[in-house]
């Protein structure tokens, strides 16, 4: 079997995995407790904030741990939503490209009478810019680093300007980029970053929300009400294991991402200049855009994605639609870009990760340039 | 377990039995002769260890997908299919058979075809007010009992067929009703309206909520969902249309009529 949907989740690293260990078994004490056991948790969790806070590039009290990306972002939307004083300031601005706990916070508080603009993207992926568009009564700028199906990273430095201009806060949804590129907090001088565990080795169902100045120096309402944990924002016992394995997933990201990054953009590269030269027609998905090292989303003009996938069997890729609630529809990041939706039903995405070699990325070239010649000969 | 797929062409059928008879695998054929034969290719039913053979020796056959085989007890009826003086839809390509990520035991296909129904996607919106309507596209998605249908010009999926001869079951359908009401055009008014399906909880909050099992469900919310899905008839809430709760009528009625869903449906 050959995993390629990094993008969708990662395979949990071995060391991560051992470093959990004991704190399902022997160290399984609550960190709010007083006692021996709570302390010891109390410890390592200390240790694990320290660790994610660093891979990007903030204060350990600047970190609050989530169940994941989607929490964070809600919790920054709804929060920011429930602090901001709605006779001032009303407005979200946010893309057509984000991921859907962006998007479906933010079409739910246009029910609540809040002024969402999404802004459209270029042929590539990237987001268009206009001067006027933070307007003053604007509270809310939430923009993703990198995109999910494309790996398009957006020109947030720009943005920023913006949103600074305006007065706004900006919120950066980096489930995608932490790991995989550099990602410094004050660098990209955003107001709130949401990241999560299992896009970077790390495991399922933990993630953080940065907060710069920490919890207590921002307007947001928090959504968890109970023991107080996370300086009061997020009550809910702290999820122990998954704290430390996302403390040990930074610790490695930060020691090998320059390497490993470097390994997986030249097999992404491979991948596509030989996927051109086997398959001849077919086209990339934001290519020319600054994009993360693995991703790469492919049209394959008639060919159609639902046959490839069907007869992949020792493939695991992802295509460029989805089943929904309101049916199976093409993607609405490919869409924005403008794509048909034939096109997009003719998309493929691939991600490439830590545990993918050359070999894998040759058997994967094999394996399509057979089942596309086949569906192209019918 | 048995397993099953079909093939998005005869072309494929037919290059994947002449490798499992070559390889004497013993399988068993479900056949969409007669009423499903324009719609519908062979499927072909094999142990796990077969299809594991099959597919690692793949010399060179495109399936649409395996799933676990499930016998719903349907039956192919004999009738022959209807015929249309002018055909929309040309062959038809299943091309993903899976599972239904909704309901694990029900199936969720592709089918693509070579012709173009976009033309006819406003009239059906006119025709079947209840479905949603998707001007940029088109496309039109609708329920058919608890099938989730979406139509798109050149593909169909749907969401929640039982087995294969459902599944072949509801693509005829969908062939006879769009080119039925392609046949009639002429006296349809092609409606372009966008209509947003209001959810299965806003028929909720306009029910007793007593959860009295008059209807035949366990809960309110569930008689809600079904009477979403269009399986059952408004009318079986008893309480609202004989008893205690006769004033909340008017506005059941309405979302009803919202959803497109008519009283004595």
């Amino acid at each position: 079997m050959i995993y390629l949907d990094n993008n969708a989740t990662t395979r949990c690293d071995p060391r991560v995995v051992n470093t959990m260990l004991p704190y399902f078994s022997t160290s399984y004490g609550n960190p709010s407790s007083s006692h021996i056991h709570g302390k010891e948790a109390r410890e390592a969790v200390k240790k694990a904030r320290e660790l994610v806070a660093k891979l990007v590039g903030a204060g350990p009290d600047e970190i609050v741990f989530t169940s994941g990306a989607t929490e964070s972002n809600n919790t920054t939307i709804y929060g920011l939503s429930r602090g901001t004083n709605k006779t001032i300031r009303d407005g979200i601005v946010t893309t057509q490209v984000e991921h859907r706990s962006v998007l479906e916070p933010c079409r739910s508080l246009i029910q609540e009478g809040f002024d969402v603009h999404f802004l459209p993207v270029n042929h590539s992926g990237r987001v268009c810019i206009t001067d006027d568009l933070l307007s003053r009564r604007c509270f809310l700028l939430t923009v993703q680093l990198a995109n999910n199906e494309t790996g398009v990273i957006q020109p947030l430095k720009d943005l920023v300007c913006s949103a600074r201009r305006a007065g706004a806060f900006v919120h950066c949804d980096a489930a995608q980029a932490v790991g995989k590129i550099r990602v410094d907090v004050k660098d990209m001088d955003v107001d709130f970053l949401s990241f999560s565990a299992h896009k970077m080795y790390g495991p399922k169902g933990i993630g953080a929300l940065y907060m710069r100045g920490g919890p207590q120096n921002n307007p947001i309402v928090p959504l968890l009400f109970g023991g107080g944990q996370e300086s009061g924002f997020r009550s809910g016992t702290l999820n122990v294991p998954g704290i430390i394995g996302f403390g040990k997933a930074a610790e490695i990201t930060m020691m090998e991402m320059e390497e490993e990054s470097g390994k997986i953009r030249s097999l992404r590269d491979h991948f596509e200049e030989t996927m051109a030269c086997e398959i001849g027609e077919i086209r990339i998905n934001g290519v020319g855009e600054r994009r993360l090292p693995g991703t790469t989303s492919i049209v394959f003009p008639g060919i159609e994605a639902d046959l490839v996938l069907s007869n992949t069997h020792d493939l695991v890729i992802s295509a460029g639609s989805a089943c929904a609630s309101d049916g199976h529809l093409p993607s609405h990041v490919l869409k924005a870009m403008g794509l048909s939706d034939e096109d997009a039903f003719c998309t493929l995405r691939f991600s490439i990760g830590r545990f993918n070699d050359g070999k894998e990325i040759d058997k994967t070239i094999d394996v399509l340039s057979r089942i596309c010649r086949s569906i192209r000969c019918r | 377990m048995k397993t099953i797929t079909t093939f998005p062409d005869k072309v494929q059928y037919c290059r994947f039995m002449d490798m499992l008879n070559k390889k004497r695998i013993s399988y068993e054929i479900i056949d969409p002769e007669r009423a499903y034969s324009i719609i519908g290719i062979p499927a072909v039913v094999l142990d796990e260890q077969a299809r594991s053979t099959m597919v690692s020796d793949n010399e060179g056959f495109l399936c649409s997908g395996w799933v676990e085989y499930r016998d719903y007890g349907h039956s192919v009826p004999d009738n022959p299919p209807k015929i249309f003086q002018r055909d929309l839809f040309g062959h038809f390509s299943i091309s993903s058979i899976a599972p239904c990520i909704a309901d694990p035991d029900r199936l969720r296909i592709i089918c693509g075809f070579k012709g173009d129904i976009s033309n006819v996607m406003a009239h059906i919106n006119s025709e079947m007010p209840s479905g949603m309507f998707v001007k940029d596209g088109p496309h039109y998605t609708y329920m058919d009992s608890y099938h989730m249908i979406s139509l798109y010009p050149h593909r169909i999926t749907v969401a929640k067929t039982d087995d294969i001869i459902d599944t072949w079951h509801v693509l005829e359908k969908i062939r006879c009703m769009v080119n039925d009401v392609w046949s009639r055009k002429d006296a349809i008014t092609p409606s372009y309206e966008m209509r947003q399906k209001p959810p299965a909880l806003e028929i909720f909050k306009r029910l007793p909520g007593i959860s009295c099992r008059e209807c035949g469900q366990k809960t309110c919310m569930a008689f809600a969902l079904l009477l979403w899905q269009g399986m059952i008839r408004p009318t079986l809430c008893k309480p609202v249309f004989s008893g205690k709760y006769t004033h909340l009528k008017d506005a059941f009625l309405s979302i009803c009529t919202a959803l497109g869903i008519k009283a004595d449906q």
